[in-house]
């Protein structure tokens, strides 16, 4: 195994580390994305899939998701529930909950 | 049973009910312990939102921990959406969910009751004979009522006044007698004070039961009496009650509205002022902890679990934490969402606590739908952060008044996706 492999290896190791066990990363730091993130499938399903009824989330990329929460939140895009819920996220979780869910 | 035997026993039962889920998961794992850095056993009791949740969440967190959820029923029935059974707009089966998923998901699911708790030992006893030790014990006991309270009402009394507000037989006993009912005929709803599960649900009970009568009892009333004089979502439910339904009385707690007395053989709801006989009487008793929490000492004087607010560790028993409707969490209201919000906050610090880190501060958030009927819902919705007083509100509060049809209407759509989803996250 060539040493670039090894990187590639120990990188996609890292990030599978980083999969399994988000607590453990975001240990210390002031929140974590998994558990913010995770709270969003009660509405749109597992991961963002959504058995219905409600959109999903997983065909849309980390920008998207991104951007449609600040456009709820400071109510430039209408919504029934999601400005109540996305004006309690800072700029920073915004970010972490769209890298969370995001393609 | 000796309790050795009991332990093979409980192995061999485990290895049956995972089956080969079981070792398909065992093989993932194996990649993953060493990532994870973790291992340890949790044990949870209690499978509906808040134990189901935690079970599939610390297993979700962290492959290396091995949980066993510990649940006596084979399949669960959810409080929500029980009103629209009773409305007739939802089967039973619509609203009943195996544990097929979880054992899916690297859960070892074990039907039996918890008999004791032995905290200093970190071990319980199953009514079926085993011994169980655990590293990390979540409890998600639910509530029981409190029959002590209520002269007139006990669990025999049950049958004739049925609370439903356990879902299951409770809610099909409901069903027929409302189906059973003669046109003309009283139901009578009985709301208690607060804290109780689910604060909207008398209301949207209310509105269901009067949006089944009006389209198949038109002669009936329903009388709404209640222990409270304001009630969660209360401006939207008067909205949609004044427009939707004639055949609602609710009588507010400063007015008499409180039930402090059942007979129950004659379906008489007693006040402090008046004798109100019913055709069919709900009757949804004042609420505690459920059995289990305070068999396990974990309740204080108010028949609640105290916590902790960062990681729902029992501030009675370390290594045991408490979450959902059994325990106070200032500031979170005791509902279905809640508790699953809860669930996964609590699996990442029983993650963390396992490998002897430092828990982060948690986030949770809770929506609640209710029904008017089924085209016109309701919400409301909420962000909270952790603190040592209990959870802080960043945002939410309960839709606006005076929206249109095609806004209520897309509110009933989004609860109808809260359901399923959210059924898919726990049990799916």
């Amino acid at each position: 195994m060539t040493n670039n492999r090894l990187v590639a290896l120990a990188a996609s190791v890292a990030a599978a580390a980083f999969l399994a066990c988000p607590a453990a990363v975001q240990a210390g730091g002031q929140f974590n994305a998994a558990l913010i993130a995770s709270n969003c499938a009660v509405c749109h399903g597992p991961g963002g899939n959504s058995a219905g009824f409600t959109p999903s989330l997983d065909k849309l990329t980390k920008e998207e998701i991104a951007d449609n929460l600040r456009k709820f939140r400071s109510g430039e895009k209408p919504s029934t529930i999601m400005r109540r819920f996305a004006k309690g996220f800072s700029d920073a979780q915004v970010d972490a909950i769209a890298a969370q869910l995001g393609k | 049973m000796s309790k050795h035997s009991a332990t093979r026993n409980t192995r061999r039962e485990f290895l049956q009910l995972v089956g080969a889920a079981g070792v398909v998961s065992a093989l993932t794992l194996t990649g993953r312990v060493s990532l994870a850095g973790s291992s340890g056993r949790v044990v949870v009791v209690g499978g509906g939102f808040g134990g189901a949740t935690a079970a599939r969440y610390v297993k979700k967190f962290d492959p290396g921990i091995d949980v066993t959820l510990i649940e006596p029923n084979i399949e669960y029935v959810t409080c929500p959406f029980s009103n629209a059974v009773l409305g007739g707009i939802r089967e039973m089966t619509a609203i009943t969910h195996a544990y097929k998923g979880l054992s899916k998901a690297g859960v070892k699911v074990l039907h039996d009751s918890v008999s004791a708790v032995d905290p200093v030992k970190k071990t319980l006893a199953t009514k079926g004979g085993d011994s169980i030790a655990y590293d990390r014990l979540i409890m998600s006991p639910g509530v029981d009522f409190r029959f002590e309270d209520v002269p007139g009402y006990d669990e025999a009394a049950t049958r004739m006044v049925p609370h439903a507000w356990k879902a299951g037989q409770q809610t099909v006993n409901l069903r027929r007698q409302l189906m059973a009912m003669d046109d003309g005929g009283l139901v009578i709803i009985a709301s208690p004070g607060n804290p109780f599960r689910c604060p909207p649900g008398p209301y949207e009970r209310a509105s269901l039961i009067a949006y089944y009568l009006k389209h198949n009892k038109p002669r009936s009333k329903l009388l709404l009496l209640d222990a409270k004089s304001k009630f969660s979502k209360m401006p939207l439910f008067l909205e949609g009650w004044a427009i939707h339904y004639k055949n609602i009385e609710w009588v507010a707690g400063d007015k008499g509205g409180e039930v402090i007395e059942v007979d129950a053989k004659n379906r008489v709801a007693i006040t402090d002022f008046d004798k109100h006989k019913a055709a069919v009487f709900n009757f949804i008793p004042p609420q505690k902890a459920g059995a289990i929490a305070h068999g396990a000492g974990l309740t204080d004087k108010s028949g609640w679990c105290p916590v902790d607010f960062s990681t729902f560790e029992s501030t009675i028993h370390k290594g045991i934490h408490v979450i959902g409707d059994a325990a106070i969490v200032t500031g979170m209201p005791k509902s279905g969402n809640a508790a699953n919000s809860q669930a996964k906050a609590c699996a990442v610090a029983v993650a963390a606590l396992l490998k002897g880190d430092e828990p982060t501060t948690p986030m949770t958030s809770n929506t609640c739908y209710s029904l008017i009927t089924p085209e016109y819902g309701i919400s409301v919705t909420a962000v909270w952060t952790a603190s040592p007083d209990g959870y802080k509100k960043n945002s939410g509060g309960v839709s606006p008044k005076g929206q249109d049809a095609a806004f209520r209407k897309l509110e009933a759509t989004y609860a109808r996706g809260w359901y399923a989803n959210i059924s898919r996250d726990i049990w799916g």
